[in-house]
C-alpha cells in the first residue's frame, strides 16, 4: 500500500503506560517524550507536546497531522489524547490520524501474532495477525485466550498473562510502532476522532 | 473582557461567553437521557458524553457569539470539584484551546462559580450577601463578603438537598433527574398529608442532615401506598424547606446581611423560590435568585467567575490538574 505523507506529525500514546508524546516527519521521529506513570499522569502531555515543540523550534500552527491512539486502553488515558487532539483539530483544520491500540501492539512483529490488552476483571480485548489477514478486535473472556495459545505463535501485550507455548513480548505501543503504523494510514478530521473498542456497561456488574 | 467558559463537572456538557456581565453565549448539553435507564448519574458514561459533545458545543457558542478566537480574552474552566472522569475532558480542551489560540487559562472552583452566577444575575447585588448554594451534591449556607471574599457558614452532614430529592423521587416512581417533576408536583399536593421531620442537629449546628428525612419520606411511600404522589412529593418538598430555612433564619439574625442568595440547581424550583420570596419579605432583605438557566450548571457561570478570577491576578497554567473534591474556600 502506497505511503500517506502527513508532514509535521504530533502524536499522543496514551491508551496505554507509559505515555508518549512525539514529533515525527517524513518516518522519522523528530523528539520523543516518554511520560513514566503517576497518579495524574495524563495532566502533563500538554505540557509536554509544547515542550517538544520548543525543542525543535515550532509553534502548534506547524503541526500538519495530529495522531492519538482511539483505544482499546485506559478509557482515561484515550480521553486525555483525543481531547486535546480533537480541539486542536477543530480550530486549525488539520487533520487527524487515530489508530487502534491493538494494530499498533502488533507492528514490526512476525505474524502470527495476538496483540491482546486486559480490560480488566476476566476480559482481554484481542486482535489476531496472521499473515497478511487480521481478525478485528474482539473482548473475550480469559478462558477463550488459550485457543490462541500455539507455539508459532507471538503474544505481544503490556498486561500481566502467562502464556504456556506462546512467546510473550512485554511492551506498550512506542512512537516508532505508531509512526511504522500511520503510514498507510488515512487522515480524517476531528469528528471522526473518536475512542473505539468501548466496552458496554453492564447493569450485573 | 470576554471569557469563554467550559463545565463539565457532572453531567451537562456546558459552554458559555461572557463580555464582563453580558451573557453573549450559553449553550448546554444536558445527559439526562443518557443517564435515565440506570437512575442516576454512571460516571463513565457522562464522561463519553462530554468528549463526544465538548467541540460542537464550542463551535455553537463562539457562533451565537459570532466570534472567533481573537474575540476571546480569556479561556475558563472548571476543575473542581465534579467527577475527575468528567472534569479530565473539560479541563484538557481548555488547555489546547489557551495553548493554540495563546490566551490565558483560569481553572474556576464550580462552587464559586455558583455563587458568581448570583453577581452575573445581579451585578448590584449588595453585599455582604448571606445565601443558599443547593444542588445535587452540594448544600451549603455561605458569607458573601464585600471584599469578594467567602466564607462558609454551615454545610450537609451527609446527603445533599438535591440528592435526596432525586432519591426520594426515585423511589416514588418518578425517572432522573427527579428534581423537576417533584417540584412540579409538590406545587399542587396537598403537604399537611404527612408530616415529616424538621431535623434539628444536637449541637444547635447550623449544619444541615437530609439522610434520615430521606429515610422518612421513603417509609411514608411505603406506609401510604394510596396517597397521590402529589401529596407525597408537597409533604417532602415542605420539609425539606423548613431545614433550609430554619438554618437560614438563625444564620440571618447571626450574621446579618444586606441581602440573600439562592444559586445552585435546587434554587430552580418554584417551590423552593417561593419560600424565598415569603423569607425576604418577613426579613426585610433584597432577594437574588438567578433565572433558572443560570441555575442549573452551566457555563456562563465559569466565564464570570474566571473573569473574576482574572481580574484578580489569579491565572493557571498547562499543568491543571482536576480536583474531585474542592472545597469552597479553595480558589
Amino acid at each position: 500500500m502506497a505511503e500517506i505523507s502527513h508532514g509535521l506529525v504530533l502524536g499522543i500514546i496514551s491508551a496505554t503506560h507509559p505515555q508518549y508524546v512525539f514529533l515525527a516527519e517524513n518516518n522519522s521521529i523528530l523528539i520523543e517524550k516518554k511520560l513514566v506513570r503517576t497518579r495524574m499522569t495524563g495532566n502533563r502531555i500538554i505540557p509536554s507536546v509544547r515542550s517538544c515543540l520548543d525543542e525543535i523550534g515550532c509553534g502548534i500552527q506547524s503541526v500538519d497531522t495530529f495522531l492519538a491512539l482511539s483505544g482499546p486502553g485506559s478509557m482515561t488515558g484515550i480521553r486525555v489524547g483525543l481531547a486535546p487532539v480533537r480541539a486542536w483539530a477543530y480550530t486549525s483544520g488539520k487533520s487527524v490520524v487515530t489508530l487502534d491500540t491493538l494494530s499498533v501492539l502488533a507492528e514490526g512483529f512476525e505474524r502470527p501474532t495476538l496483540a491482546l490488552m486486559s480490560a480488566g476483571q476476566v476480559n482481554w480485548w484481542i486482535q489476531a495477525f496472521s499473515g497478511s489477514i487480521s481478525d478485528t478486535p474482539r473482548l473475550v473472556d480469559r478462558s477463550k485466550l488459550y485457543d490462541y495459545d500455539k507455539i508459532d505463535w507471538n503474544w505481544v501485550t503490556p498486561s500481566r498473562i502467562e502464556p504456556k507455548h506462546a512467546k510473550k513480548i512485554t511492551q506498550s505501543p512506542t512512537p516508532t510502532q505508531v509512526l511504522s503504523s500511520m503510514n498507510s494510514a488515512p487522515a480524517t478530521n476531528w469528528v471522526k476522532a473518536r475512542p473505539r473498542y468501548l466496552f458496554e456497561l453492564s447493569k450485573n456488574g | 473582557m470576554i471569557s469563554l467558559g467550559i463545565e463539565t463537572s457532572c453531567d451537562d456538557t456546558a459552554v458559555g461567553i461572557v463580555d464582563g456581565v453580558d451573557i453573549i453565549a450559553q449553550v448546554k448539553s444536558s445527559q439526562d437521557r443518557v443517564h435515565a435507564e440506570w437512575g442516576g448519574i454512571v460516571p463513565e458514561l457522562a464522561s463519553r458524553a462530554h468528549l463526544e459533545n465538548i467541540i460542537p458545543i464550542i463551535d455553537v457558542a463562539m457562533k451565537d457569539a459570532g466570534l472567533t478566537k481573537d474575540g476571546i480574552d480569556i479561556i475558563s474552566c472548571t476543575y473542581g470539584p465534579g467527577l475527575v472522569g468528567s472534569l479530565l475532558v473539560g479541563i484538557e480542551t481548555a488547555k489546547a484551546l489557551s495553548y493554540i489560540w495563546n490566551k490565558p487559562l483560569v481553572g474556576v472552583n464550580h462552587l464559586r462559580g455558583h455563587v458568581a452566577s448570583a453577581m452575573l444575575a445581579n451585578p448590584e447585588m449588595e453585599l455582604p450577601s448571606l445565601g443558599l448554594l443547593i444542588s445535587g451534591g452540594h448544600t451549603e449556607i455561605i458569607m458573601f463578603n464585600p471584599d469578594f471574599t467567602l466564607k462558609l457558614v454551615s454545610t450537609t452532614r451527609d446527603d445533599a438537598v438535591g440528592e435526596s430529592l432525586d432519591k426520594f423521587g426515585r423511589v416514588l416512581g418518578l425517572s432522573h433527574p427527579a428534581g423537576p417533576e417533584l417540584d412540579r408536583m409538590s406545587l399542587i399536593g396537598d403537604s399537611s398529608k404527612v408530616e415529616l421531620p424538621t431535623v434539628k442537629l444536637k449541637d444547635d449546628s447550623l449544619d444541615f442532615s437530609f439522610s434520615g428525612l430521606k429515610t422518612a419520606g421513603i417509609r411514608a411511600i411505603q406506609r401510604y401506598p394510596e396517597l397521590p404522589k402529589s401529596d407525597l412529593s408537597a409533604s417532602f418538598m415542605k420539609a425539606i424547606g423548613n431545614q433550609l430555612f430554619d438554618r437560614l433564619m438563625t444564620a440571618t439574625v447571626r450574621y446579618k446581611p444586606e441581602s440573600i442568595f439562592s444559586v445552585g440547581g435546587v434554587s430552580a424550583s418554584r417551590y423552593i423560590r417561593s419560600r424565598l420570596k415569603s423569607f425576604c419579605e418577613t426579613m426585610n432583605l433584597p432577594l437574588h435568585v438567578p433565572p433558572t438557566e443560570l441555575c442549573t450548571d452551566n457555563g456562563a457561570m465559569i466565564a464570570y467567575c474566571g473573569l473574576l478570577y482574572y481580574r484578580f491576578g489569579i491565572k493557571s497554567g498547562l499543568g491543571l490538574q482536576p480536583v474531585s473534591r474542592l472545597p469552597l474556600d479553595s480558589v
